[in-house]
């Protein structure tokens, strides 16, 4: 395998911009990578904060691992805070192992990278870029910025500064600049500041890696991503709030970086050799089409909104594939990926996996329980590095004016505790991205509960520069916003499904939120829906969808409608979300599901497979797929789809598990089951007698009783006039919809579970559903005599709503593959009883006592016949 | 920091400034910069790297000494 990689970041690259600049022939070196080589999507994690996204990729760990928790942290003297250091990464980056390995790396412009760590190689730390914008206004390269030292005197020169760039470099990117009110606008400045540092890494870039040995090499840019917060508001097509002036002036400055990004590429790439295995990648994409914002919405790293879920990667060497596309990568892949490449083990307590499908030929990957816990020389810093000297105060000005960081409060104890919480928020976002809601709802409470110091006057008035405070922040407000952990412990409560807690929360959030600027609908029409309030839900949602229609709106629509089977309704909606956004794997997943309800079993497949080239790592796009190919009578390819829903899956998949026995065992038999149940037993099953209330489902529990079934009973309702031998029914039934976790004292018993309660059995068990029909009249009538109601009357509106509830069964029946299901006809009971008891005896797999269940028949007790 | 411009309305692009600035090489060597730099320098002298930056800046400086000559 190659020994020689090179990394190369690209902040915030996203293929929607870079797809059509490749079709017009402008990034030639990037096209060049990609036919050489496998591109694909990388995925993001929550927070999408740079500097902790690019410390996964460095560490292949997630941030609660790898201790960077935000874009500045506070000094180890508590008396500041600062733009993050490396002194924040808990966990060793690649070069630390490559170091103790003996290899050689070059890092230039990492974030964060400062203090430039001592390892064998060269480290180029991302305060060399950053110089005072002011020409009059020295800019030393400080200690630390450089390892080694003595490399300062070589490169100290290839800092290129704000003020030398010319019209040669502004034009190509801004026509029309002559016509900026410099006056007014900054853009020239912002222009001229990230083209300044961006080639400053550059220049550094290409000299290490001209003039010192290496065996990996990183470089980062965050030229793209810092053109698209100044710029991509101007971006084609012209959003209406945008003067018509601005975007004409602006309008190509983006695809502009893309396009000198790729001549970056293109002179990087012709300082490698045919050995060196090359990655580009992005930690992110950016928003560029409806969803970019105009008006950012008041709260720190707002504008990470702009943040697509969706990188780039394109990796291309001497063992990597050619021309294929990639699936399912996420950030922390690249680390253990990079890692097998050197042929080193990667970390059991690393959170990613080598991405072994990009390899021609694949090695199988060696592991050690950790990096963390071996001795040695891993090119760390030996202590923290207390000064001052840290704090900087042009990084921290980028970081305000990108809108990542709030200008830090006049009062540095203000500023501290302010930076403390986000950090911990930070985290819990963190947690509840790893489905860790425990942990996360601990930090999120913790800083609930905290007492904050409000604002007195005198911190207004040093803060506004007589300006209008763009925070709306008034005397007696504290300092701290807690608006935002609200937020997040709504979404987690929606998460688990605890819709009371989630109602306490929205009720909390729009009290606190008295302008109502944040954007509740979603939160309430899941609410509704949580609580079967399915009508409002869905009013809810169409409001806001009239309001101002967008993909996620149509999407939640579509949910809706899937829960009350309105396929059709459901299509539509899945199908506009589309239109919106075509790149979302959970649009496609769930219109894959809705068309195989629908029986469109092919387009059904073809959606499943979009939504899995889209995340790969999408455990119900694969069991979709599954569906859809056993539905089309392809079991081998079914069983596989299930299979990888099964593994996938952080929680054990019990549906993919039931639907791969089904699989096999059609297999075997290759045969289908008319009425989809296989008369044998099933180890520890549970024996559902179910059907509509009064339709001899009381008779059929007696039966089993006495034929030998355990009954699942708590004796609570007690025999009346209406059933006579008793109800045998059991009061948590009632509440499945709240808590399934009694079926597990279900299991080799049976137990009454109404019809409309059927779809929420737990698929962790196996069931044999006996479901007792009668007919509809009869039922409803004897229903109406129960509760002392005219039987001559039969309401329409009851008898549509009982035959609806048997179609759901139907459908339920049908994808759910742990069920297995016989009709009974109420009248065949007890008229032809040998027969039916011969069919249940079978299809549960058990001897039954026959003669016991045939003692149970009292035809006396058939009252409303029709 | 104000931008001053000296020229109005100059309408080209990347594309011809790659034409005009770097070709595509294999080699190290800074003779492949065997075309004439002016003192504004170029985006395909900055995207070709310290070589460039380097070329660039002792272009601008002789143009300047010059100039206050």
């Amino acid at each position: 395998m190659s020994k020689k990689v090179l990394l190369i970041g690209w902040d915030a690259a996203d293929w929607k911009l870079i797809w059509p600049l490749i079709a017009k022939g402008q990034m030639p070196a990037l096209k060049r990578l990609i036919e050489k080589g496998v591109y694909g999507n990388m995925g993001t994690m929550d927070p999408p904060y740079s500097p902790m996204l690019w410390s996964s990729v460095a560490t292949g760990k997630t941030p609660d691992k790898h201790g960077v928790h935000g874009f500045i942290e506070i000094m180890p003297n508590m008396k500041g805070i600062r733009p993050v250091t490396v002194n924040s990464r808990k966990a060793k980056a690649l070069w630390n192992i490559l170091h103790h390995e003996g290899y050689k790396s070059n890092v230039v412009g990492w974030w964060p990278s400062f203090p430039a760590e001592p390892i064998n190689g060269t480290v180029v730390s991302d305060k060399f870029q950053k110089v005072n914008k002011d020409p009059k206004t020295k800019s030393p390269i400080v200690k630390g910025t450089i390892h080694p030292e003595a490399l300062t005197k070589e490169i100290h020169d290839l800092r290129m500064f704000p003020w030398e760039i010319t019209e040669a470099h502004i034009l190509p990117f801004i026509p029309n600049a002559a016509q900026i009110d410099q006056e007014k606008d900054q853009g020239l400045q912002s222009f001229a500041k990230i083209m300044a540092e961006n080639t400053s890494v550059h220049a550094a870039s290409t000299y290490v890696m001209r003039e010192k040995e290496w065996d990996f090499m990183a470089i980062y840019y965050d030229l793209i991503d810092h053109f698209c917060h100044a710029f991509m508001k101007f971006h084609p097509p012209k959003q209406r709030a945008v003067p018509q002036n601005l975007f004409e002036i602006y309008k190509d400055a983006v695809v502009s970086a893309y396009r000198y990004q790729d001549m970056m590429l293109e002179r990087t790439l012709e300082l490698i050799g045919e050995d060196t295995t090359v990655i580009v990648m992005s930690d992110h994409g950016f928003e560029s089409g409806h969803k970019r914002i105009l008006k950012m919405p008041k709260y720190p790293a707002a504008p990470a909104l702009e943040h697509r879920q969706f990188g780039i990667f394109v990796a291309a060497g001497p063992n990597i594939k050619q021309n294929e596309k990639v699936f399912g990568l996420g950030l922390i892949d690249i680390a253990p990926t990079i890692l097998h490449l050197f042929g080193l083990p990667i970390g059991n307590d690393m959170d990613g996996k080598p991405a072994l499908d990009i390899f021609k030929k694949i090695k199988p990957p060696t592991y050690i329980e950790s990096w963390e816990d071996l001795e040695g020389d891993f090119g760390q810093h030996q202590q923290t590095d207390e000064e001052d000297q840290l704090s900087d105060h042009e990084t921290m000005q980028q970081l305000i004016d990108l809108g990542y960081i709030e200008k830090p409060d006049g009062k540095i104890e203000n500023a501290i505790l302010k930076t403390s919480c986000d950090l911990k928020h930070n985290l819990a976002r963190v947690y509840s991205g790893k489905k860790n809601y425990e942990k996360a709802k601990a930090l999120l409470l913790y800083l609930i509960h905290a007492k904050y110091p409000v604002y007195e006057e005198k911190d207004l008035k040093k803060q506004d520069d007589n300006k209008p405070n763009p925070q709306g922040i008034k005397v007696g407000d504290p300092i701290v916003d807690i608006i935002p952990y609200y937020m997040d412990l709504l979404t987690i409560s929606l998460a688990e499904k605890d819709f009371d807690e989630a109602e306490n929360y929205l009720n909390e959030l729009r009290t606190r939120d008295k302008k109502f600027e944040i954007n509740t609908y979603f939160s309430e029409a899941k609410i509704l829906l949580g609580k079967g309030k399915v009508q409002q839900a869905l009013k809810v949602l169409n409001d806001a969808k009239n309001n101002r229609p967008n993909s996620e709106v149509w999407y939640q629509i579509g949910k809706i409608y899937m829960q009350t089977q309105k396929f059709e309704d459901a299509k539509e909606a899945f199908e506009k979300a589309l239109d919106f956004e075509v790149d979302k794997a959970k649009f496609h997943q769930s219109l894959a599901e809705c068309l195989l309800r629908l029986g469109d079993y092919e387009d059904a497949a073809d959606h499943a497979l979009t939504s899995i080239e889209l995340v790969k790592y999408f455990p119900e796009a694969h069991y979709t797929l599954g569906e859809a190919l056993e539905k089309m009578g392809d079991l081998e390819h079914a069983k596989k789809a299930y299979d990888t829903a099964a593994k996938l899956k952080p929680k054990t998949h019990h549906r993919a598990e039931k639907a791969i026995e089904n699989v096999e065992e059609k297999l075997v038999k290759q045969s289908e089951f008319a009425d989809k149940s296989d008369y044998k037993y099933r180890k520890d099953q549970i024996v559902i007698v179910s059907g509509l209330p009064r339709s001899g489902t009381s008779l059929m529990m007696q039966m089993l009783h006495k034929g030998g079934i355990e009954v699942l009973t708590d004796h609570n309702r007690k025999p009346d006039e209406s059933n006579p031998k008793g109800y045998f029914e059991y009061n948590p039934v009632m509440s499945i919809h709240k808590d399934n976790s009694w079926l597990e004292l279900a299991q080799n018993k049976s137990v009454k579970v109404v019809a409309p309660l059927l779809k929420f059995l737990s698929p962790k068990y196996r069931y044999k559903v006996i479901f007792m029909n009668r007919d509809l009249a009869e039922i409803i009538k004897s229903q109406q005599k129960m509760i002392g109601k005219n039987t001559d009357i039969l309401p329409l509106k009851l008898f549509e709503a009982y035959q609806k509830q048997l179609k759901q069964v139907e459908i339920w029946k049908n994808k759910e593959p742990s069920v297995e299901i016989i009709y009974l006809d109420y009248k065949d009971v007890l008229n032809q009883t040998e027969a039916v008891i011969g069919k249940v005896s079978s299809f549960i797999g058990l001897d039954l006592n026959a003669s016991e269940m045939a003692a149970c028949i009292d035809r006396t007790l058939y009252r409303n016949k029709v | 920091m104000q931008i001053i411009f000296r020229t109005k309305n100059i309408d080209y692009y990347i594309i011809k400034q790659i034409k005009m600035g770097i070709r595509p090489s294999k080699s190290n060597n800074r003779k492949d910069l065997n075309f004439k730099i002016t003192e504004k320098g170029s985006l395909g002298l900055l995207a070709y790297g310290d070589i460039g930056l380097r070329e660039w800046r002792k272009v601008k400086k002789e143009f300047y000494k010059k100039d206050s000559e």
